[in-house]
């Protein structure tokens, strides 16, 4: 009795010949290139870039300095909760460095490196490192004046 | 004599006897780290939340728990009530009540107030150790030794566990690191012990902390990535199975959750991949019993009706209600220009701002750089439980720079993960300190050389391709050390400095080097509690609501529960209405008292006048504040002013003539006229008024707190205005 019904109502209607594929080109993408991927949106998270979006401040402040002329001003200063645009970018950049730093120290740690590029990772590695840090503590003397004074 | 061999201390005791010395070290730094504002002040309770936590608590030790889960309370949201019992997450009041008990039954009566002060420090103690053994699970013990370390000093958590912070996060982030814990370990094990334990632990979680959503997705996100990238054993099938069916039931025991986890978009995700993990399960099983064409087969047919069905079912659960979306504070997460647009009052709560690079690096310091550091330890050998720390680092780093008050949760996993990468880095350069360069390359006659392949037995070969190996792991080892150093410094300067202060007692340093101390919270709240009749009704900012019920006693319109918009709408239309028309509103809430904070005398800036425009923005944004304006209290030239050139109908408000009454008159500094504003910088524009519907009650010392008395009905009917 179903079945009667179901016959003619495929006699009208054809059933799609569907072949759904997955793309070839869809692959599981490797660790390190997540990683990459993780790294850029670190450096855009702790840029606060969110704080930029909602809150939209002007990308550097303006002073009026003796002569009346408007000078610049790259740090929000006296508050912590508050930031311009670009230092949150140069400041996320020192971060993200600093990290990559690390991790330049530890690839040229492996065992068999030619020594020159030995040296060179080293080298480079320590920079990233040790700039990274004084720079983001020199910057946050900027902000907060009183930073590990009192 | 053999004594000497019951006392010598094999390699193994001694591992255990230094990481036990470490974590203690480590457990007492958390909580004497934690004690500066309670040497500073007194023992006393901080901020606005934890007063309502603290009235809760001593409810519970005295009525005992059935009151406590079906109290009604009647002093706060005047006329409207609170019920208390089924709006509250328990976990903090009963375990505060549970020690107080405990601590009387052994004959050590300490007051609950004390209690409730040092319960957070106690608990970090406690976190500390949690971190280091699930350090110790996902990565090895030293790196276990080092997250503990990282997490006594961490400035992102001690801002909200100082001793006096009585709030849930003191307890929850203890809870949610033992709930990831036990989750790692049934992950690892397969066991359904642990799972349980699991589950154990999310109660407990559930009970202490609304910010339990992000745990129940977080564990789903988690065995979904495990599907995705073919990790799916039966381990993990035992382990999510166990913990979201025995989880969610133990959660719904709490009464201010209910029903949610069926409900609510926001656990709807865990359900969802409670079905994918059966699905899963039983694919695998039917693709081992069944041949490949016939299972090709089944599959297809599978896929697309389930998956017709399942999206069929979530539209229309949607569509018609039955399943709520995602509810506004969460929803701000996803969007975070929401609530800037619709709902003033999640926009205005200081701690719902989003994060700018200088709270990252203020709450963190050394582990911002460390961070990425240990996400590449852990993508580098990728298995089960890194993955967990992976997607837990990253999700709530975003959630992180949406909202402030989230760094707590960043906090953690950020100690582990610096951890990881700091143990990784220092590991690995600890073994260079071995290794000595003892031989030189030996040369023999000109044109030949030694053969170096056999090297003397006790001699190690100079690795040629790495020069100054044992100074180069010096120097970075030195220099780690010399980070870690600076990290504690810094941590413990943050702590002194920016999140010991008790906010209900300020202190400032006079000019000669002596120090004031403004106590004019209590002050008035005291006033109010020894010379207010007992019914009594306050209104005030609901900012101050769980302070006046707390310590005055004294019944109140709106409180920071801020669950009843209108309310406060209404409160706020009173503020900034005329004095005519905010006798008629005070009238009809049968307001006693009005109470204001002012800061023009001593310069406190966090006062109701600088609140004022938030006032405005929600009276406004009710049918019956129609009539209030945001621009009309502006000058004409769009600024926010209070001088003679603000607008009038600011300077006409009851606000404005409540802050500043009697003003006029007094010197605030020195080289300025009378009535001199000192924290909007500016003389005030009308000083000389008088109030025809208020009676002024109380002005503390310093002007911080006024209380105000409503005057009754005129005698013969005559309007008061």
């Amino acid at each position: 009795m179903a079945d009667c019904v179901y016959r003619s109502l495929f006699n009208v209607l054809e059933c799609p010949n569907l072949k759904l594929k997955k793309p070839s080109w869809f692959r599981q993408p490797s660790a390190m290139a997540v990683f990459a991927c993780v790294l850029v949106s670190y450096f855009i998270v702790t840029a606060g870039v969110i704080y930029d979006m909602i809150v939209e401040p002007p990308s550097v402040g303006q002073t009026v300095d003796e002569k009346g002329h408007a000078k610049p001003v790259a740090f929000l200063a006296y508050r912590v909760n508050g930031q311009y645009i670009m230092e949150g970018l140069a400041s996320s950049f020192l971060f993200s460095l600093g990290g990559l730093g690390f991790i330049v120290l530890d690839k040229s740690n492996a065992p068999s490196i030619p020594k020159l590029n030995r040296s060179l990772l080293m080298f480079i590695g320590s920079l990233m490192v040790v700039v990274s840090f004084c720079m983001a503590r020199v910057f946050m003397r900027m902000k907060l004046p009183g930073y590990l004074l009192s | 004599m053999p004594k000497v061999a019951y006392f010598r201390v094999t390699p193994e005791r001694q591992q255990i006897l230094l990481k036990g010395l470490v974590l203690s070290i480590c457990c007492v730094l958390a909580f004497c780290v934690r004690l500066f504002s309670v040497l500073r002040f007194e023992s006393v309770i901080h901020e606005f939340d934890p007063y309502f936590n603290y009235r809760t608590t001593k409810f519970l030790t005295e009525e005992g728990f059935y009151s406590f889960h079906n109290w009604f309370d009647d002093a706060a949201w005047y006329p409207l009530g609170r019920i208390i019992g089924g709006t509250i997450y328990p976990g903090l009041m009963v375990t505060a009540a549970t020690i107080y008990k405990f601590l009387h039954f052994i004959n050590i009566p300490i007051d609950i107030r004390n209690m409730c002060v040092f319960l957070a420090p106690l608990f970090s103690s406690l976190t500390t150790i949690v971190t280091y053994l699930l350090t110790k699970e996902l990565s090895n013990s030293s790196a276990g030794l080092l997250a503990a370390a990282f997490i006594a000093v961490v400035p992102g958590y001690i801002s909200r566990s100082v001793a006096g912070s009585y709030d849930n996060e003191g307890i929850a982030i203890f809870c949610m690191l033992l709930t990831y814990y036990f989750w790692i370990k049934s992950v690892k094990s397969g066991n359904v012990f642990w799972s349980v334990l699991c589950s154990i632990a999310y109660f407990y979680m559930v009970s202490s902390w609304g910010g339990y959503v992000f745990l129940i997705n977080l564990i789903p996100i988690h065995v979904l990535f495990c599907i995705i990238t073919g990790r799916f054993s039966h381990r993990i099938y035992v382990a999510y199975t166990t913990v979201y069916c025995v989880g969610t039931i133990l959660s719904m025991q709490i009464s201010f959750v209910g029903f949610q986890p069926v409900q609510t978009s926001e656990h709807m995700g865990a359900l969802g991949v409670f079905g994918l993990c059966q699905i899963v399960s039983f694919v695998a099983f039917l693709r081992k019993k069944l041949s490949a064409a016939n299972f090709a087969i089944l599959w297809q047919t599978m896929l697309y009706l389930i998956g017709g069905v399942v999206i069929a079912a979530v539209l229309v659960l949607t569509v018609s209600g039955k399943i709520a979306p995602w509810t506004g504070r969460f929803y701000s997460l996803l969007d975070p220009s929401y609530a800037k647009n619709n709902i003033p009052i999640i926009a205005s709560v200081s701690e719902h701002q989003p994060t700018t690079w200088s709270s990252f690096y203020f709450d963190l310091h050394m582990l911002v750089f460390m961070f990425p550091v240990g996400l590449y330890v852990c993508f580098k050998d990728i298995n089960d439980h890194n993955m967990f720390i992976i997607l837990y680092g990253v999700t709530s780093m975003y959630f992180a720079a949406v909202m402030v008050r989230l760094m707590l949760v960043l906090a953690p996993v950020m100690c582990i993960l610096g951890a990881i990468g700091t143990n990784h880095v220092l590991t690995s350069y600890m073994k260079n300190l071995d290794s000595v360069q003892v031989v030189k390359e030996k040369k023999g006659p000109k044109g030949s050389k030694v053969d170096n392949t056999y090297p003397a037995k006790n001699e190690v070969v100079a690795d040629q391709t790495y020069p100054l190996k044992n100074v180069v792991a010096i120097g970075v080892v030195l220099g780690l050390t010399l980070f870690l150093g600076l990290f504690a410094t810094h941590s413990i300067w943050v702590t002194a400095e920016a999140y010991s202060s008790p906010s209900i007692v300020l202190s400032a340093r006079s000019g000669d080097g002596g120090r004031i101390i403004f106590d004019d919270f209590r002050e008035a709240y005291y006033w109010l509690r020894q010379n207010t009749p007992e019914d009594a009704k306050i209104m005030s900012w609901w900012d101050y609501g769980y302070q006046i019920t707390a310590m005055a006693n004294r019944t109140i319109i709106v409180d920071n529960n801020t669950w009843n918009n209108t309310h406060i709408s209404r409160v706020g239309q009173a503020m900034a209405s005329t004095e005519e028309h905010a006798y008629e509103i005070m009238r009809e809430l049968d307001v006693d008292y009005v109470l204001v904070i002012f800061g023009g005398m001593t310069g406190y800036s966090s006062d109701d006048i600088n609140k004022f425009l938030w006032m405005v923005r929600i009276g406004g944004s009710t049918d019956r504040g129609a009539h209030i304006k945001e621009t009309d209290y502006y000058t004409p030239t769009g600024e926010f002013r209070v001088d003679s050139e603000g607008s009038p109908t600011l300077q006409n408000c009851m606000m404005y003539k409540m802050c500043y009454y009697r003003f006029g008159q007094v010197y605030t500094e020195q080289n300025q006229p009378t009535g001199y504003d000192r924290v909007r910088n500016a003389e005030i524009g009308n000083k000389d008024f008088e109030l025809d519907v208020l009676d002024e009650a109380y002005t503390t010392e310093h002007w911080i707190v006024r209380i105000y008395k409503v005057k009754d009905l005129d005698n013969r009917g005559n309007p008061r205005t």
